[in-house]
């Protein structure tokens, strides 16, 4: 009833459809995504990223002492943070809008935003 | 006498295609790419190569296209149908040949249809909107859609085959077909 | 699963076979039914209709909300075809336009004009003597010196310069509003309606989208207009990119029932030498402004926002942002050659 043959082309197609969302998986949302780093609840700095960006990384001074933050392919990561517990580093990479690495300790947060969340409607230029 | 008969069977048979086409659009199934068809139609298209061969498939899914068009639809729902008929009709008929040497299920066959199918509009509805992220988006998620789709649609035209082929009339219009495609 | 259903379908026969197809032809149907239901679920919610045109140079697009997306398509349509009609009059490009006529006979006598034109041209003077000279119709045989309206591109000479200059001066354009005529006083001198006729365009096209009842919509021809807010009753957002990096933006500014445009140094320019020149030439000196890298002004219609903002950037941080907060319900932006961010006071309240 069922080949082999049958059996092949099933498979076939559903890795080609896993592996097309995968790749999704990797492509900029849509939208200009920035990283915002705030400390203490003052923005510091914004980094924008572009396709094939060099890789940044930043040492901020936060409330207890510096935090190391790396920002490559589009993702970003805490490297290290002089707090006592590690979680912001233990929080691994961060590559999507909305998605955030908060170190409580040193008030440091690493946060991703786009386009779409500012939600505009239209440019003037 | 044989070959009007089948003309006239074919004609019933781009009849039913084209109703199924017309609710299925007015329906407004759509599956995220606006005018994206699921493809029941796809039932009758099936049908029309177990029992008359490729080139009557593709003439059923044409004249259904074209008639469906003119019933209710848009230049671009009209694109979008044709490529994602044509494009699913000439995989499976493509299929059908493996189908006969035994190689590969009919159900296997509808899937391919529908998933070409699938395929072909996406890439031309990316073509009409210049956007081709369109398709990294939408084609994992509707390739996955085709496989069910295409269950549904290949058991949908086996049964039908069935109850046909009860039927003598349409058998004797089919001459030697018969005995090959039953399986 | 799949095989027991295939089974069923393929080798049973009499009832059982009958029984199963046709709980699957129930199951399937139903699915259809609910799914076609879940679909049109927001169907009575605001529906969006849109279209996009070529038209006066750029793409122009309206963008409307309604309950019925067929009846927001016809409207806009309608609307479409009003700002063509406006346009055949007061496009420079079309002989015989209006515009046309009147520099073809400057120097030489008045011409009558329809009186759209003759509108169009009184609120240019009247923004002209509000900028003090610093926004000018009458600059079109400046903007052909530097080769912007045929696109061959040159620096011109000092002496070149100082020719040209006494044809550019708005007082010199003399209206007659009995008989609705223009007439430019000295030979060579030409006006150039096109960004003040853009805005006169869209303002009409909004004004008529909501003579017809539209609540929620907006045009959008680089000049930006919008007609009440959004469907969710929250201001349009406006975002305003840096005029070099275009991938950031220098503010967001949220806009109801108002206008916004913005002009920049990188619209239309040319380098030459290592030097940009961009195509907003000041009328006083004959040459493009170097003070300035794009200026965006909110106001009530459309043919404010856009001469105020050409006024502003020819103005300079200063005196442009003195222009702007002296005038009522007139805001704006301006962002200079070092990149410092100059604000009026009503914007800044409303902005983040």
């Amino acid at each position: 009833m069922f080949t082999r043959l049958d059996y092949i082309i099933w498979i076939g197609i559903i890795v080609l459809a896993l592996g097309g969302v995968l790749y999704y998986q990797q492509i900029d949302v849509k939208g200009q995504s920035k990283i915002e780093i705030t400390v203490d609840g003052e923005v510091y700095d914004i980094i924008p990223l572009t396709r094939d960006m060099e890789d940044v990384s930043r040492e901020v001074q936060g409330f207890i002492g510096t935090t190391y933050i790396e920002i490559s392919g589009s993702r970003a990561r805490v490297t290290y943070s002089d707090c006592p517990d590690k979680i912001c580093v233990h929080s691994g990479w961060i590559n999507k809008p909305g998605q955030m690495i908060v170190c409580l300790p040193n008030r440091v947060i690493v946060q991703m935003t786009s386009d779409m969340e500012q939600d505009i409607d239209l440019y003037t230029n | 006498m044989t070959k009007t008969t089948k003309l006239v069977y074919l004609a019933l048979l781009i009849t039913f295609a084209v109703v199924i086409h017309t609710i299925e659009s007015a329906l407004g199934i759509t599956l995220a790419i606006p005018g994206a068809k699921l493809g029941l139609a796809n039932i009758i298209t099936l049908l029309a190569i177990l029992l008359y061969g490729f080139k009557s498939g593709m003439i059923v899914s044409v004249m259904r296209c074209a008639i469906g068009f003119l019933i209710i639809g848009n230049p671009f729902t009209f694109s979008l149908s044709l490529s994602g008929a044509v494009f699913s009709t000439g995989i499976m008929g493509l299929a059908f040949i493996f189908y006969k040497k035994g190689l590969i299920n009919v159900l296997t066959v509808s899937i391919l249809g529908a998933g070409a199918h699938n395929l072909a509009q996406v890439v031309i509805a990316s073509l009409i909107i210049q956007n081709v992220e369109l398709i990294t988006f939408y084609l994992p998620i509707l390739l996955l859609i085709s496989i069910p789709t295409g269950v549904f649609t290949g058991l949908s035209a086996t049964y039908l085959y069935k109850l046909i082929n009860k039927n003598y009339m349409i058998t004797q219009s089919m001459g030697d077909l018969k005995n090959e495609t039953t399986k | 699963m799949l095989k027991i259903i295939f089974k069923y379908i393929y080798n049973t026969e009499g009832k059982t076979r009958k029984r199963a197809v046709e709980v699957l032809a129930v199951i399937f149907i139903v699915g259809i039914i609910s799914f076609t239901l879940y679909n049109h679920l927001g169907d009575d919610g605001p529906q969006v209709s849109s279209k996009r045109v070529f038209m006066m140079d750029t793409t122009f697009e309206i963008v409307l909300y309604s309950t019925d997306e067929g009846q927001g398509n016809r409207l806009i349509d309608e609307a479409f075809n009003e700002a063509r009609n406006l346009e055949k009059v007061l496009s420079r490009f079309i002989s015989s336009s209006d515009v046309d006529r009147i520099n073809r006979n400057a120097g030489i006598e008045p011409v009558e004009v329809d009186p759209v034109t003759f509108h169009v041209v009184e609120k240019a003077i009247h923004f002209s003597e509000i900028s003090e000279g610093s926004f000018d119709v009458t600059v079109a045989p400046l903007l052909e010196l530097w080769g912007f309206g045929t696109g061959e591109h040159s620096v011109p000479t000092e002496e070149e310069i100082k020719e040209v200059l006494p044809l550019v001066d708005y007082k010199k354009i003399e209206i007659e509003e009995d008989n609705l005529t223009v007439f430019l006083q000295e030979e060579g001198m030409a006006i150039d309606l096109g960004g003040i006729a853009k805005g006169y365009i869209v303002d009409h096209t909004i004004e008529y989208l909501e003579r017809q009842g539209a609540e929620s919509a907006f045009v959008d021809a680089g000049d930006i207009r919008v007609l009440g807010e959004r469907p969710d009753e929250t201001p349009w957002k406006i975002g305003v990119r840096h005029p070099r990096q275009r991938e950031d933006l220098i503010a967001v500014i949220p806009v109801s029932d108002e206008s916004i445009d913005t002009s920049g140094d990188y619209e239309r320019f040319f380098i030459e030498d290592g030097k940009r020149y961009h195509h907003i030439i000041d009328p006083h000196t004959g040459k493009p402004t170097r003070e300035m890298l794009s200026v965006t002004v909110v106001s009530p219609d459309c043919v404010a926002a856009d001469t105020l903002s050409t006024a502003a950037f020819v103005l300079g941080p200063e005196k442009g942002l003195e222009l702007l907060e002296e005038l009522p319900e007139v805001e704006g932006l301006l962002f200079d050659v070092n990149e410092e961010l100059y604000i009026t006071s009503g914007l800044k309240d409303i902005m983040k």
